[in-house]
């Protein structure tokens, strides 16, 4: 098929680079510097989609991102991308374009019967009729997701690699047009740090395809190149043009995304990339500014009359557009249908390059000027005369035009008929005013020009922004210029630089919108909602003015209301056509003034952004940090299989010759207890407590007695929240009369860092205590079993006999040539030696104790076994077997509670009214009588089986493992009045309706008292 | 995104701090004397205006110390940072967040 | 049966990315050989405990804040209104501490910290870029050049930035366990910048 709707000359596309792309299956050709839409314009393809509730023919209605209706699927496999806007795709070679919502084609679409049974699908008709029973919801979703839904998302991974960074800057500027432009300008070359931004691939905004007089549109060409030539060539200005700001936060942080690479199509990131380092796809910007001049440019508004969704009815800008930029003449009969004066340059110019043109204007006063303008360009009009029918199914054939009372609200006389294949319509145009809402900024409804411009009285004070240009009102480009230049001096000035010149605006004639007489709802010889004509004005979700009367019947009046009930301005565009046309439509049938009616806030993101964007190059293993030990690598090339505590990744067991994991940890287990075994423990929270007061302060962040700890001493400690339940626990070592080497458990310990701190610098300055975070300054390596001492003795040249170096103490001297601190404490019960050295060698320590371990059969044991280990002894872990809502009393551990301390920290929560109640949660021992049962962790302990549940719980499994020590399945839990059940026999009823019979018993199970640690 | 002035490293990101709540509020003393309803106040309750409030804060990523914010949380500007154990500034008379200051380009009226 | 191990060397000393570095146009990274570092706590108004560390280590410790002083073969950070960083040859960093535990007054803390963090550091015209792309500090020249140091966040990570020279030269110290997450995390956007 051949370009037929493109024009021999003009338009900023290279006629030399001819671009193949296919779309819905058939292969077109357009040319470089064409958007998918422009190229599909061309060549004469106006049906683009399926609307989304009635299915109705959908073709362009834009030739920028606020697009509706053209709605793409863009490419296949795992780089297709839903909801892509046909005029915001730049057209590249390859390009695989599909039309949407449509089954099973774009031609016929058995959904359309929706439209035809259209008035049983009016707004909140999906709410009232599937929301009940809830039950059926399942049911109708299926069937409304596929007649109703959008795109569709890969199911591969994405291949595209993505780039996040921060930016600061003196003065942000959104939108290159000629405001924004001359804001840029202006603050660069005061020495400012500024940073202009733009969707569009070349700067100039409304300059690229408005229609201007011949003169003025070379003066404007020529200002635009050199105050672009300039800021490129400016080092304090950064010039990202494919990037459209998308989000405005609190103190000047806005975000945008830059699409590098997307033109180039799927796999361009890796075609761009060389010498230079790889491109991105996408690269999100995070950009904070001092001062923001927003120049956004405003939005054309359709008109909203009879069967205004017809593939071929278009705002008069885009068309100018495609003839201006892309060198398309969308159709060669046209009438342009307006309330306002800038739709007569869409006519001239329309008929300049050969279309037929019929103007009507519902105004019926429209300055003589105008008239001859068209009078010379051999164009018909008619003044005071509205389009009232639209003809044609998959495209415009005709119009229907009729004279309109004075008031608008009827016609009147005889409708005649005129051909036509495009409808450029303008209800005038409504200021991009979403940045400056974003920013918490307040809207004012200016009569002037009928819509809501930013109210600067009404700015959000923490961000400080300047609008200028047409998203501020102002619409000829004259004026843009010179407030855009304004703004970029304010803006500066605020940041404290000398104001500069400012550049110079051309003389240009261009009088912007010109004068306007609104009318929101076009009337038709029937009353809205009557007859089959349907008027939009929300295209995308496919809103009529008809909704909002029974909206307003139904009475959701208030914006907000009508804005959820009719779903009016909350798809994918976010109503930036629609919502103006919607609040006055509401306005006229309350009979209320439109400031009264009120406006919705804005809110991000301005366009559809991907995820891969936002999460930048934070995708894989940066997802989140994970933090290695020193012995790591040792654990890697060990084979361990690894898992996730906290952020670090820690040896979970090590399999050998294929065993699983129960295997893995059964041996491990098992061989701890037989020989000895060796866990790294490097990831253990380590905090060095310095001062006069350390022992003062150990006091009271724990419940036991420290002040007569010796020098050389361990000692375990439990941390209470001042809600007196258990938050960390930990051994805390003597090493000199005022200072302390404590640690907490590995989760806790930022937790507990913290918690220090914020004490000692919020409740206690006066202390003579410092802090220290030493976590990582220390590899540990555990031996645990009954050769520890035997290995230890081997390598050390410390006394490790039990009289010299007893249980709960810590020594310092040589282990395997490297200097350590060596503490006798235990997780497992077994003799057990936790052997700190500097990180430097915590790999050489690590791979020494495996060498000098095999005459022990050393066994390098995981976090699995670790954890199997202490249940078999009942030592509990701080967030298993505690959950925050557990006292020292209800782990029976009051042993551990000092009687004679005047105050710690929860100290008094433990005789609040409910912790000293009886009959709390109580930590407990279970067996199962079945002894090959295991408990899955969570399970409930219930006071009665009954056939389902609810069933009263009164309690659950914190912990439960088989046991190759013990010989059977053991668990700890917690269970009401549980230290008073001992020897009882609980159920337990699992997810499946199993129900398993335990026995409640002390929570220690092997050596219960203690001899083979102290050995 | 706030940005917030660490009373030792001046503005920085928000990402660089965290919240620790309502601040100024003493630990009491002679716990052990207290009723349970006493207790329970400091433990439990903390006020949770709209409008300013007073607000501990710590420069997590920074500098680690603890600082005291005077926000206003309905429209989240601070108004002032200041060190703990200094005094703290006085509610300001205008706490609206929105402003006057005009436009560059002046108001279209 | 047993090993016989010799006593560790200088050799043996490791560090998390073994001396990892890389090269690309306009970026050089290299992580550091192993530097002493002593974490110091006091107050530093007090002239005993600037006079004693001077006279220990011959470095001034009332700076200014986010800034460092390098005096031979010491360096002083500023980390807070009474915290230093110190690094030193690793060889001394033990005779330091106890010298300064020797002679400084009561109130303050000496800790070693050397193999707590290790220290990357970046040259050429894209460090900046680099940096950006994970912190949200804000490193223009104009803003943070030779002198200053900063601590803040790089991608998850608590980092200390310094800048040693403006072509630039910047040091990255970060904790031993996140060194491997952050030296990704470089190389990944060094790629992109």
């Amino acid at each position: 098929m051949s370009q037929i709707c493109r024009l021999d000359t003009g338009g900023r596309i290279d006629r030399s680079k001819k671009l193949r792309f296919k779309f819905d299956g058939i292969t077109y050709t357009g040319y470089a510097g064409d958007t998918l839409a422009s190229a599909l314009l061309a060549n004469g393809v106006r049906l683009l989609g399926r609307s989304f509730k009635y299915h109705r023919p959908r073709g362009l209605i834009a030739a920028g991102s606020e697009e509706p209706n053209a709605l793409i699927q863009l490419e296949e496999g795992a780089y297709t991308e839903p909801n892509t806007r046909a005029t915001s795709i730049e057209l590249y070679d390859g390009m695989i374009a599909r039309s949407q919502n449509r089954w099973p084609s774009l031609g016929f679409d058995v959904g359309a019967v929706n439209s035809l049974v259209a008035r049983f699908l009016p707004a909140g008709f999906y709410y009232k009729t599937f929301m009940w029973p809830a039950s059926m919801w399942l049911t109708y979703e299926k069937f409304i997701r596929r007649a109703a839904g959008l795109g569709v998302s890969p199911i591969e991974p994405d291949p595209d690699s993505y780039h996040s960074t921060y930016a600061h800057c003196d003065v942000l500027i959104i939108g290159a047009g000629p405001a924004g432009l001359a804001a840029a300008a202006t603050a660069t070359a005061s020495g400012a740090r500024v940073i202009l931004v733009d969707e569009q691939k070349e700067a100039g905004g409304s300059v690229t395809g408005a229609s201007f007089d011949s003169d003025s549109r070379t003066k404007l060409h020529q200002w635009v190149d050199d105050v672009s030539a300039t800021l490129e060539g400016s080092d304090n200005c950064t010039v990202l043009m494919r990037t459209t700001a998308v989000g405005y936060f609190d103190y000047n942080y806005i975000t945008a995304v830059q699409k590098v690479t997307d033109h180039l199509g799927p796999g361009g990131s890796d075609s761009a990339s060389g010498a230079q380092g790889k491109q991105p796809r996408q690269r999100f910007w995070k950009i904070r500014a001092k001062q923001v001049v927003i120049a956004a440019g405003s939005i054309e508004r359709p008109l909203v009359f009879a069967d205004n969704d017809r593939p071929g009815v278009m705002l008069a800008n885009a068309v100018d557009t495609y003839i201006n930029r892309y060198a398309v003449l969308p159709g060669d009969e046209i009438v342009v249908f307006t309330n306002n004066d800038s739709a007569y340059r869409t006519a001239i110019n329309a008929a300049s390059v050969g279309a037929t043109v019929t103007l009507i204007d519902a105004r019926s006063d429209v300055a003589k000027a105008l008239c001859t303008a068209l009078e010379n360009a051999g164009i018909r009009y008619f003044t005071g005369h509205a389009v009232t029918a639209v003809e044609g199914g998959k495209g415009v054939k005709s119009v229907r035009v009729m004279p309109l009372s004075e008031d608008g609200k009827t016609v009147h006389g005889q409708a005649w008929r005129i051909d036509c294949s495009i409808v450029a319509n303008s209800g005038g145009w409504t200021p991009s005013a979403h940045m400056f809402s974003q920013s918490g900024g307040k809207l004012r409804y200016d009569e002037a020009i009928a819509g809501f411009v930013p109210d600067m009285h009404q700015a959000k004070r923490i961000n400080p922004n300047h609008s200028a240009g047409a998203c501020h009102g102002t619409f000829d480009t004259s004026g843009c210029i010179r407030e855009g230049r304004d703004a970029g001096q304010a803006a500066v000035l605020a940041c404290g630089y000398e104001v500069s010149q400012g550049v110079d605006a051309p003389s240009v004639s261009d009088d912007g919108m010109g004068d306007i007489a609104p009318i929101w709802l076009v009337p038709t010889v029937h009353p809205v909602g009557e007859g089959s004509a349907k008027h939009f004005h929300d295209f995308q979700n496919d809103v009529t003015a008809a909704d909002i009367h029974l909206a307003a019947r139904e009475g959701y009046l208030s914006v907000e209301h009508l804005k959820r009930y009719t779903t009016t301005g909350m798809a994918t565009d976010q109503g930036k056509t629609s919502n103006l046309n919607a609040l006055a439509i509401m306005a006229d049938i309350r009979g209320a003034q439109i400031p009264e009616v009120g406006t919705t806030t804005f809110r991000p993101p301005y366009t559809p952004l991907t995820f891969g964007a936002v999460g930048g190059q934070e995708s894989g293993e940066l997802f989140l940090q994970e933090r290695h030990t020193p012995m790591h690598q040792c654990h890697v090339d060990n084979g361990a299989v690894f898992e996730d505590v906290g952020d670090w990744k820690r040896p979970w067991y090590f399999p050998r010759n294929g065993e699983d994991f129960h295997s893995a940890v059964q041996r491990e287990c098992y061989a701890v207890r037989q020989s000895v075994g060796v866990l790294d423990a490097s990831t253990l929270g380590k905090i060095d407590i310095q001062g006069a007061d350390s022992a003062w302060l150990l006091e009271m962040v724990y419940t036991n007695n420290w002040q007569k700890l010796a020098v050389g001493g361990c000692r375990y400690g439990l941390m209470l929240n001042e809600h007196g339940m258990i938050f960390d626990d930990g051994v805390t070592t003597r090493l000199g009369e005022n200072h302390f080497h404590m640690t907490t458990t590995t989760g806790g310990a930022a937790r507990v860092m913290s918690w220090l701190e914020e004490w000692l610098q919020t409740e206690w300055p006066e202390l003579d205590v410092h802090c220290t975070s030493v976590t990582e300054q220390w590899a540990v390596a555990a031996l645990n079993g009954p050769n520890a001492r035997a290995l230890l003795q081997s390598i050390s040249d410390i006394d490790t006999a039990n009289e010299s170096f007893p249980f709960m103490t810590m020594r310092e001297g040589l282990v395997a040539g490297i200097p350590a601190r060596v503490y006798r404490i235990s997780f497992t019960g077994e003799l057990a030696y936790e052997i700190n050295v500097p990180a430097r060698y915590g790999k050489l320590l690590w791979e020494r104790l495996a060498k000098a371990g095999e005459a022990f059969d050393l066994c390098q044991y995981g976090t699995e076994a670790m954890h199997v280990l202490r249940a078999e002894k009942g030592f509990i872990i701080v967030g298993q077997d505690t959950d925050g809502t557990v006292t020292p009393y209800d782990m029976d551990m009051d042993w551990i509670v000092s009687k004679t301390k005047e105050d710690f920290l929860g100290k008094r929560s433990l005789t609040r009214s409910d912790t000293k109640r009886g009959k709390r949660p109580q930590f407990v021992g279970l067996q199962t009588i079945d002894p090959l049962q295991v408990l899955p962790e969570g399970a409930h302990i219930v006071a009665e089986v009954r056939d389902q549940p609810p069933m009263p719980t009164i309690g659950h499994v914190t912990s439960s493992y088989m046991s190759p020590n013990v010989g059977r399945s053991i668990a700890l839990g917690v269970l009401n009045d549980g230290l008073a059940m001992k020897g009882s026999t609980v159920q337990l009823r699992l997810m499946d309706g199993q129900v398993i019979d335990a026995q409640v018993t002390d929570p220690v199970f092997i050596d219960k008292e203690g001899v083979l640690t102290r050995g | 995104m706030f940005i917030i002035q660490c009373p030792w490293c001046g503005d920085r990101d928000q990402t660089e701090f965290s919240c620790h709540g309502e601040a100024h509020i003493a630990r009491p003393k002679n716990t052990e004397s207290m009723t349970d309803e006493q207790w329970g106040d400091y433990v439990f309750f903390r006020s949770n205006p709209k409008g300013m409030h007073r607000e501990r804060w710590v420069h997590a990523h920074g500098c680690r110390r603890w600082f005291n914010a005077l926000r206003d949380t309905a429209t989240d500007e601070i108004f002032a940072t200041y060190k703990v154990g200094e005094t703290p500034p006085e509610i300001p008379e205008s706490s609206s967040a929105n402003t006057s200051t005009g436009n560059a380009s002046g108001d279209r009226s | 049966m047993t090993v016989k191990f010799d006593n560790v060397t200088p050799a043996d000393m490791a560090t998390p990315l073994l001396a990892a570095n890389h090269s690309s146009d306009g970026l050089l990274m290299q992580e550091l050989s192993l530097t002493g570092k002593i974490s110091l706590r006091g107050d530093f108004a007090n002239s005993a405990v600037r006079d004693a560390v001077q006279q220990s280590m011959s470095l001034p410790v009332e700076i200014d804040a986010n800034t460092f002083d390098r005096v031979g073969d010491g360096t002083v950070f500023w980390l807070g209104p009474d915290e230093r960083m110190i690094y030193s040859d690793i060889g001394s960093v033990d005779k330091h501490i106890s010298d300064l535990r020797g002679k400084l007054p009561g109130g303050c803390s000496v800790v070693d910290v050397s193999d707590y963090y290790t220290v990357i550091r970046l040259s050429g015209e894209k460090v900046r870029a680099v940096l950006a792309s994970g912190t949200p500090l804000d490193l223009h020249r104009s803003v943070f050049s030779k002198g200053q140091c900063a601590q803040t966040r790089f991608g998850t990570a608590s980092v200390l930035l310094s800048v040693h020279d403006d072509i630039p030269v910047m040091d990255l110290q970060v904790r031993w366990s996140f060194a491997e997450y952050v030296w990704k995390y470089l190389c990944k956007v060094a790629d992109y910048c």
